[in-house]
């Protein structure tokens, strides 16, 4: 497997902060029974949130978008540093973004970093696309969904 | 318009082609300038050019002697709107992660109250 680099900055940043201890926000990201804010409002999946917290485990849920449209999403987790640091490759080896469990330098890869601030926790969440993506990879990944925004993304998931 | 962002982004995933576009945002420069911090051979770096221009990312003068390459941001704006998408996805999750987070510290602080 080859390990994923990110030197060409191909990718975004948000950060936000929560008005609850660093601890907490990591569960809300690493417990199943906190999980649940990931999923579209106004569905619930018969499916259970599972978590495997570990490195090379995986969390994994089901995002319903509509009565017809629904596939799974989550991640495999790279780095784990309790209420300080999570990486994962976003994805799923059976949903979307689609993962290689083989190659998980080929999907899109997540970093979250957890600091403790006065009043709470700023949460610093960053996207890459690897330096590792080919050229139709890349433009694939960046193509995908694009104009039409995230619904149409998913419409194609379908299966 | 598709076919356009594509282009752009096709461009872009490039990284020799990224650094000629950071070398170009800090003014217009000649192929030979352009080359430098490379070790390229000439004909390989008027390939990624030519993939550049047609992606609407540079110009170059039609005239002038050594017809300088220019910068033409406006497809690196649009590929950045695109991204919006990606980012605004993860905005209204991180909605839902607060008013999630705020229950759970209510919950905490009902049960210290018990306590």
């Amino acid at each position: 497997m080859t390990a994923p680099t990110f030197s060409l900055g191909r990718g975004f940043t948000l950060t936000r902060t929560f008005e609850a201890p660093p601890d907490m926000v990591f569960s809300a990201w690493t417990a199943p029974e906190n999980l649940g804010w990931f999923m579209n409002p106004g569905f619930t999946s018969d499916l259970p949130i599972t978590v495997d917290l570990r490195v090379g485990g995986a969390w994994r849920l089901e995002m319903i978008v509509d009565t017809q449209t629904r596939y799974m999403t989550g991640g495999i987790f790279r780095e784990i540093e309790p209420a300080k640091k999570l990486v994962f490759t976003w994805g799923a080896v059976d949903g979307w973004p689609k993962i290689d469990p083989d190659n998980l330098a080929l999907g899109p890869q997540v970093t979250i970093l957890f600091r403790e601030i006065s009043d709470g926790t700023q949460m610093i969440f960053r996207v890459e696309l690897p330096d590792q993506l080919t050229e139709p990879q890349t433009t694939e990944w960046m193509s995908t969904g694009m104009l039409a925004g995230w619904t149409m993304t998913i419409d194609r998931l379908q299966f | 318009m598709q076919d356009h962002l594509t282009s752009t982004f096709a461009a872009l995933a490039d990284p020799t082609r990224r650094a000629m576009l950071a070398r170009l945002a800090d003014g217009p420069a000649t192929v030979t300038e352009l080359a430098e911090p490379f070790a390229l051979a000439l004909p390989t770096v008027s390939r990624h050019l030519k993939v550049l221009e047609t992606a609407g990312l540079i110009t170059r003068e039609k005239s002038a002697q050594f017809r300088p390459c220019r910068l033409n941001a406006g497809p690196l704006e649009e590929a950045d709107i695109w991204l919006a998408t990606y980012r605004e996805f993860f905005s209204q999750r991180f909605d839902a992660l607060d008013a999630q987070l705020k229950t759970m510290m209510a919950a905490k602080a009902k049960e210290e109250d018990k306590s």
